[in-house]
């Protein structure tokens, strides 16, 4: 009978309208990659090497490899260290500290970098970029591995020790393997980040591939060199964001039916104690206190104060005025994917499934780029509207709209529906009155986060925000851009306020949607 | 008067046959039980009764109406068949009485019916929990009471109460049985029970492979199984190889007669004796056997016990002391060529 359910959950092939209705996101989030082989194609093999062999290219390789390995050795050592002081050890008020390490999610890169950089010009560079990235991205490492650690069954540690292994040792050769998986999808994650990060670098005056992309945007919409550099950011991006969706897509597996294991008891850190906890308060200070203080510093200080008061309103309605649709589609598009994998099987809905995980991966701008070019040749009519900025949403955050939708619909059993035919409802009917009563709740949530997160988002409405359209983030940037940081204050408070509640979805557990841009 | 017919329906998932021509005829109002070992496809056979699946061929009559074949396919809701599956699946988001409700069409008398199923499965006071706020038991009365409350022409259980403890789980399947056949709903029940399908069922289909190797009343397919497999799923058995002689099989354990049309002298055969057809005997007439472990039961002791290389286990109430014992064969047994 083992075999026949499993069979008989999965039908080989979803039904029709399922399918149809996952061609169009499927359709769009191909576009990137016809836009690098068209311009690529274009260009021909001799313009391709031509521009990849220049001096400038190999610059901004090696600005981009350096700011992005930096980060990401730095966050993995910052966001383990932390996450065994907390999970595993005795300091006081751990569920706090829990919720406090993974804060700094909340403030977006560019909003961080804003306020580093109206401290001091020292944190225009490249230490400057590593130091303050480092500290606001170190949480994507943080909570997965928090969380291995908090699911870890304590025997392995237990029998290390009683072999005859110190506590290093153990951490070394028993703990740390098993959080491995945790630590690697952490690390990738953030790499695609960095290989992704836009505003952040161009506020601190760092040269890589995704500002010197933009350069050549603002110059000219059609730049080659623009489109080839996008091809190299491509190639770096892709295979670490299909690296990280194998290795969280593992995770989730390996989790289930764990159980409610026995705690150990937290290692006593003794004479260590008052240092960690410095230590600590210290990382907080840094990645929360010092952004915080700076934006509450310049709402009352500064020559330019003021200056964008009159865009306050207009940002805001903004703001509202894309996220809110924006989320309406992304999770509308979200929402087919997810049925067609839940419920069934067969290639189209598993690449339906996966291949947006993977385009995320890829920078904004890469995106808005393609899309420009895209809808100037061969779509002119929306060129410029913002139907072009929701179709980039939906390629930026389709994946996080979908981990917010699946638990949910796994909860929804097709089964719950059968009964409802059974007891004489037709088809629609039993969807209309059993599954969409059951998955709304999800729904609900997948809608708020989306609206939260495409709030906060820069680079991609930046480039594709139709002409005379601000938002909170893009007002950020451009008043610290022109070094306006006191008029830039007043929008990365709002910024903030906004990004609150998604501690909510950070505190939830939901390993899938600590991917924050 | 038919209550459902099935005729020749096969059914495979990718490769794999789950349903391989089966026939069946449920007489209108009757209980049948589809005893059956996991895998069997007893389950299958159920959804495809109650129309959730299509199958790849056969034929599907309820009463006088056509559900599948000759190019008919009646969907799920039009069939008019109570369906309770394993898990009970009633809505988490529906109270109990709205869940029992779900069926009934607004202008049928709603509310009255609700309360009257209730009634029947004991739940009145219980009409305003949600799901999650009632037991397992309760929960299988609700889906039970859900099922029944649009008057279905047929009642589908799909092992209803396999996650109840033994004890509870009789007792619902007595109360169960009990209620059904005062409403005189045609029913099956899936189960590998025997005890269970006997207890409750007018007719007993044992199911295996994904064919219906016999179907009869509970005594029929006990006492004179269709093959040896059949034998084995319907209770404790103990298979011998025995020749023909004088119209008896001789066995390791004697010469013992042979029930129904004997094969002819000097056939091989297999032969099948129920526990409770060996007696514990003296020393001067029986076969010895030699005692190779005893479980004390309370009531009873069951022995294992061993005739050169045959093993099997007998019940006693009183368990000799001693390494041996001598066996008696009560009654007759049933023969297969072999």
């Amino acid at each position: 009978m083992t075999i026949a359910w499993t069979n008989r959950g999965r039908p080989e092939w979803p039904p029709l309208w399922l399918v149809l209705a996952t061609l169009p996101p499927l359709f769009l989030i191909c576009l990137p990659l016809v836009y690098v082989g068209l311009r690529s194609w274009q260009a021909g093999p001799a313009g391709i090497v031509s521009e990849l062999v220049r001096e400038r290219t190999l610059e901004l390789l090696a600005n981009t490899v350096i700011l992005a390995i930096g980060v990401t050795a730095g966050a993995c050592l910052i966001g383990t260290a932390m996450a065994w002081c907390i999970e595993r050890c005795d300091l006081p008020g751990r569920a706090g500290w829990r919720i406090m390490a993974s804060l700094p999610l909340a403030v977006p890169a560019f909003v961080a970098s804003y306020a580093w950089a109206s401290v001091d010009s020292v944190f225009e560079s490249m230490t400057g970029a590593i130091f303050i990235l480092t500290i606001v991205v170190y949480p994507l490492v943080f909570l997965p591995v928090s969380a291995a650690l908090r699911g870890m069954d304590p025997a392995f540690e237990e029998v290390s020790r009683s072999l005859g292994r110190g506590s290093w040792a153990t951490f070394f050769g028993a703990v740390l393997p098993q959080a491995r998986p945790a630590l690697g999808a952490g690390a990738l994650l953030v790499l695609t980040h960095m290989f992704a990060e836009f505003g952040a670098l161009s506020l601190l005056r760092v040269q890589t591939f995704t500002t010197s992309i933009f350069q050549s945007y603002e110059l000219q919409f059609d730049s080659a060199s623009a489109a080839l550099q996008s091809v190299v950011l491509m190639a770096l991006c892709l295979p670490a964001a299909w690296g990280e969706m194998r290795l969280r897509r593992g995770r989730r597996v390996s989790r289930i039916g764990r159980g409610s294991a026995r705690t150990l008891p937290p290692v006593p850190l003794g004479r260590l104690r008052l240092p960690v906890f410095s230590a600590l308060c210290l990382m907080s200070m840094l990645s929360l206190g010092v952004p915080m203080a700076t934006i509450g510093y310049w709402l009352f200080v500064g020559q330019s104060r003021g200056q964008g008061s009159a865009e306050i309103m207009p940002a805001i309605m903004g703001s509202l005025g894309l996220s809110f649709p924006g989320a309406l589609i992304v999770v509308a598009l979200a929402l087919p994917l997810v049925f067609a994998s839940v419920r069934h099987g067969g290639r189209l809905a598993h690449l339906a499934d996966r291949l947006p995980y993977v385009i995320h991966g890829l920078p904004g701008l890469v995106i808005a780029l393609a899309l420009t070019f895209l809808s100037i040749h061969f779509a002119r009519p929306v060129y410029q509207t913002a139907f072009v900025l929701f179709v980039a949403y939906a390629m930026l955050f389709l994946p996080i709209a979908q981990s917010a939708l699946r638990a949910s619909v796994e909860l929804a059993q097709p089964r719950l529906e059968e009964m409802a035919r059974g007891l004489g409802r037709s088809p629609l009917g039993a969807f209309a009155s059993i599954t969409l009563p059951n998955i709304l709740p999800g729904i609900g949530a997948a809608l708020a986060l989306m609206v939260l997160e495409l709030m906060r988002e820069l680079t991609a409405t930046l480039m594709l925000a139709p002409i005379g359209v601000a938002t909170l983030a893009t007002e950020v940037w451009s008043h610290a851009n022109d070094g306006q940081y006191a008029a830039a204050a007043p929008f990365a408070a709002l910024l903030l306020l906004v990004s609150a509640p998604l501690v909510y979805f950070f505190t939830r557990g939901n390993a899938e949607l600590y991917d924050l841009r | 008067m038919t209550g459902i017919r099935l005729h020749a329906i096969t059914k495979s998932y990718r490769q794999q046959t789950v349903l391989s021509g089966v026939d069946l005829t449920v007489p209108r109002g009757s209980i049948l039980a589809l005893l059956g070992p996991s895998g069997s496809g007893k389950t299958t056979l159920l959804r495809l009764i109650a129309g959730f699946e299509r199958a790849d061929g056969g034929e599907i009559h309820l009463g006088s109406s056509v559900m599948q074949g000759k190019g008919r396919f009646v969907p799920p809701e039009r069939r008019n068949v109570g369906y309770v599956p394993q898990e009970g699946a009633l809505f988490p988001h529906l109270t109990v009485a709205r869940n029992v409700g779900y069926g009934l069409r607004h202008g049928q008398l709603r509310r009255p019916r609700v309360d009257e199923v209730l009634r029947l499965v004991d739940l009145t006071d219980y009409a305003d929990r949600y799901p999650h706020e009632l037991s397992g038991g309760q929960q299988q009365r609700v889906a039970l009471a859900r099922a029944m409350a649009p008057h279905p022409r047929v009642i589908l259980l799909d092992e209803p109460f396999n996650a109840l403890d033994l004890d509870l789980r009789r007792k619902m399947s007595e109360h169960v049985v009990a209620l059904l056949r005062q409403a005189g709903t045609t029913t099956v029940l899936v189960t590998h029970d025997p005890a269970e399908a006997f207890a409750a069922a007018d007719l007993v289909a044992v199911i295996n492979n994904g064919v219906v190797m016999q179907c009869g009343t509970p005594t029929e397919v006990y006492n004179t199984p269709a093959n040896a497999e059949v034998a084995r799923l319907t209770g404790m058995a103990i298979l011998l190889d025995g020749v023909m002689r004088k119209s008896k099989a001789e066995t390791l354990i004697g010469a013992i007669p042979v029930a129904g049309h004997p094969e002819a002298d000097g056939g091989k055969v297999t032969v099948l004796l129920r526990p409770e057809q060996i007696e514990l005997a003296h020393a001067s007439d029986g076969r010895e056997a030699a005692i190779l472990n005893r479980h004390f039961q309370g009531d009873h002791t069951v022995l294992t016990l061993s005739v050169d290389d045959l093993e099997f286990d007998v019940r006693t109430d009183a368990p000799p002391s001693g390494k041996t014992v001598w066996l008696k064969i009560r009654g007759s047994c049933q023969t297969w060529a072999r």
